[in-house]
């Protein structure tokens, strides 16, 4: 048995507190029956089957996470290609300066990226009579552009400790660059890519700044909805929203964890 | 078994960029505010019609400025507020010129609001006065009384004079975030009120002067967090709209608790919601079509008993609930009281402008409570 000293134990209940704190006063108050949020009364589960009931708030986050589904699947694919590009060993005009300018999205204002896309769709717009229309399309999209940077960060960091050696004598026994890639390189990386497609997923649900930028008719994300509704009065409805979205988390988590667990004792 | 998992994200992709494509039967795209119109209300229109109503919510009002102003917008319906808002995108072409042979049911708004509604330049042909409200005080009667036993309701004289309010201070008092909430009725409460505007520059300098004086007072500036403020005993008084208090006083009785809303005689002041249809509106005769359901006045009477926000459409008023009706304060409808509220005037040339501006900086200092420089 490991001896812990008292100090990291008291920092360790700090640091989890500070964690985990507003989260589970949220959680638990999603169980009151009361019709201010954060009063506890009595244990009821009516908030609940209120946010089953509300088509606004299902609809909502029906669009909210098909536009996370598509755009982290999109970011995934993009990143990916990009972190095998920057990271290819072979030297090629231009490479220092994208593995540089792929970050960019990330240190850039959410606002400016919103702002810059929104414009840009007005002038293809008008030029080319396409995107016709702002929706879930140029919200994925933007989320795409927004995302792709952390995609690919997770992946990199993955290819840069990749033993060469494999691919080459995978290509020295005849592979095609084609084979090695889909036979050598997913299969190594395949977790950088899911934990890449985890986060793109989660920030695309999170983001309220692009989206309020690129929306249209009919595509209304659960973010921009919860702020609305702000003006109602926030209804306790978003607590149990709230939680059983962190259910869902914890849910996906749980079995990521699973899928991911080194058999016989191994790591990859 | 990977070449497998990347086809289905390409394919999940492409399904998914082609759904989003197709066409679906007759639609009207409407931008408006949560909950205003309810879910009800729109399955009836479709019933009625066949036309399916996509519903989209913003949260402020510069949101939906922000994308009627970047071109096409895609949107067929919106409610932007009068002042400053509509008054300004008129203004600037924004909005179509209805068709009145399709929306027979404007004649159903006639009245005090609509003729306020032109004396301060609103343009009745491009843009219909739907939704009014006031701005008053909502306050929890019990609590105020413990500091005020003599007071009937609680009065600006309470919430503007430095020793009422530091008394109301220990349990909080909110003031609106917006200037144009609370400017007019400090221009009454100073006797600055004329027949001209409330923001000129001098106005606006006694303003500052006088909210130097009560600014540690306030607790908070919020317009639309005051249900959860009153309820949760965060403030007993709060300045705010009529209809944020309605819904106040009726969930206040599901907790046990008594709020009270009130528009002090001659600090009344009156806000307008319009409803316009932007002049790039994909779909112009369903929003015509929308706009005349949603003036019908057993509908629009719903309107105003899901929100508590009033509608101009006198005939509407037989269909309100009971409750609503009787409190005079949240609805106000006798006709000298209407021609008595303040309201103000929508910018209309540069100098407005420049008042407005400074108007929003004075405000603004006060609210960060840095009162060291009082701008020219």
């Amino acid at each position: 048995m490991l001896k812990v000293s008292k100090t990291i134990i008291a920092m360790l209940i700090f640091g989890y507190a500070f964690l985990f704190t507003p989260i589970l006063f949220l959680i638990i108050s999603s169980f009151s029956d009361s019709e201010i949020p954060g009063n506890w009364t009595k244990f009821s589960l009516r908030w609940f089957y209120e946010v089953l009931e509300d088509e606004d708030l299902v609809r909502a986050m029906i669009t909210s996470l098909k536009i996370a589904f598509i755009s982290a699947s999109g970011a995934v694919i993009l990143g990916t290609l990009a972190a095998v590009a920057t990271t290819n060993t072979g030297i090629y005009f231009g490479k220092n300066f994208l593995t540089n300018a792929i970050v960019v999205p990330i240190v850039m204002p959410e606002i400016i990226v919103g702002f810059s896309l929104l414009m840009l769709f007005i002038s293809m717009e008008s030029i080319f009579q396409f995107p016709k229309e702002r929706g879930v399309m140029t919200v994925a999209i933007g989320h795409i552009m927004a995302t792709m940077a952390y995609v690919h960060m997770t992946v990199r960091a993955r290819l840069l400790s990749f033993d060469k050696s494999l691919e080459e004598a995978a290509l020295n026994l005849g592979a095609r660059p084609l084979t090695v890639f889909f036979k050598i390189k997913i299969p190594v990386i395949s977790k950088a890519i899911l934990s890449g497609w985890l986060l793109a997923f989660t920030l695309s649900l999170d983001d309220l700044v692009i989206a309020s930028f690129l929306t249209g008719p009919g595509s209304t994300t659960l973010p921009i909805l919860i702020f609305s509704n702000v003006r109602i009065g926030l209804s306790p409805a978003i607590n149990a929203l709230a939680t059983m979205i962190i259910g869902i988390v914890v849910l996906c988590l749980i079995g990521v964890y699973l899928l991911s667990k080194p058999k016989n004792g191994k790591e990859d | 078994m990977n070449k497998i998992f990347v086809g289905c994200c390409l394919a999940l992709v492409i399904i998914g960029i082609l759904r989003m494509e197709r066409t679906t039967k007759e639609t009207v795209n409407v931008y408006g505010w949560y909950g205003i119109i309810s879910n009800e209300i729109l399955k009836d229109f479709e019933k009625d019609t066949g036309i399916k109503v996509i519903y989209d919510v913003y949260d402020n009002n510069d949101s939906l400025e922000a994308k009627l102003l970047a071109t096409n917008s895609g949107y067929d319906v919106v409610f932007p507020s009068f002042i400053p808002y509509a008054a300004r995108q008129c203004a600037m072409g924004v909005y179509t010129k209805l068709n009145n042979t399709l929306i027979p049911n404007l004649k159903n708004t006639q009245g005090a609001i609509t003729e306020k509604f032109q004396k301060a330049g609103g343009d009745t042909t491009r843009m219909v006065p739907m939704f009014w409200g006031t701005i008053g005080i909502a306050y929890d009667e019990e609590a105020v009384k413990t500091i005020f036993p003599e007071a009937k309701e609680v009065t600006y004289d309470m919430l503007l004079q430095p020793e009422n309010i530091k008394k109301l201070s220990r349990y909080g008092v909110s003031f609106p975030e917006e200037y144009i909430d609370i400017f007019p009725q400090t221009a009454v409460f100073l006797n600055l009120l004329d027949d001209g505007s409330f923001k000129t520059p001098e106005k606006i300098k006694e303003y500052v002067k006088h909210f130097r004086k009560i600014r540690k007072y306030i607790k908070k500036f919020s317009s639309t967090t005051l249900i959860k403020d009153l309820l949760s005993g965060e403030v007993i008084v709060a300045i705010g709209c009529s209809d944020n208090a309605w819904r106040a006083i009726q969930s206040a009785k599901k907790v046990n608790k008594k709020i009270k809303y009130v528009i002090p005689k001659g600090y009344a002041t009156l806000w307008i919601d319009c409803i316009g249809i932007p002049e790039k509106a994909p779909h112009k005769e369903n929003a015509h079509k929308f706009v005349n359901y949603l003036l019908r006045p057993e509908v629009a009477a719903k309107l105003t008993n899901n929100t508590g926000i009033l509608v101009n459409i006198p005939e509407a008023h037989k269909y309100f609930d009971k409750e609503f009706v009787n409190d005079m304060q949240v609805c106000p409808r006798d006709n000298e009281m209407l021609s008595e509220m303040i309201m103000g005037n929508p910018s209309r040339n540069s100098d407005d402008i420049r008042t407005d501006k400074m108007a929003t900086r004075a405000w603004s200092q006060i609210r960060m409570n840095d009162f060291d420089y009082l701008g020219e």
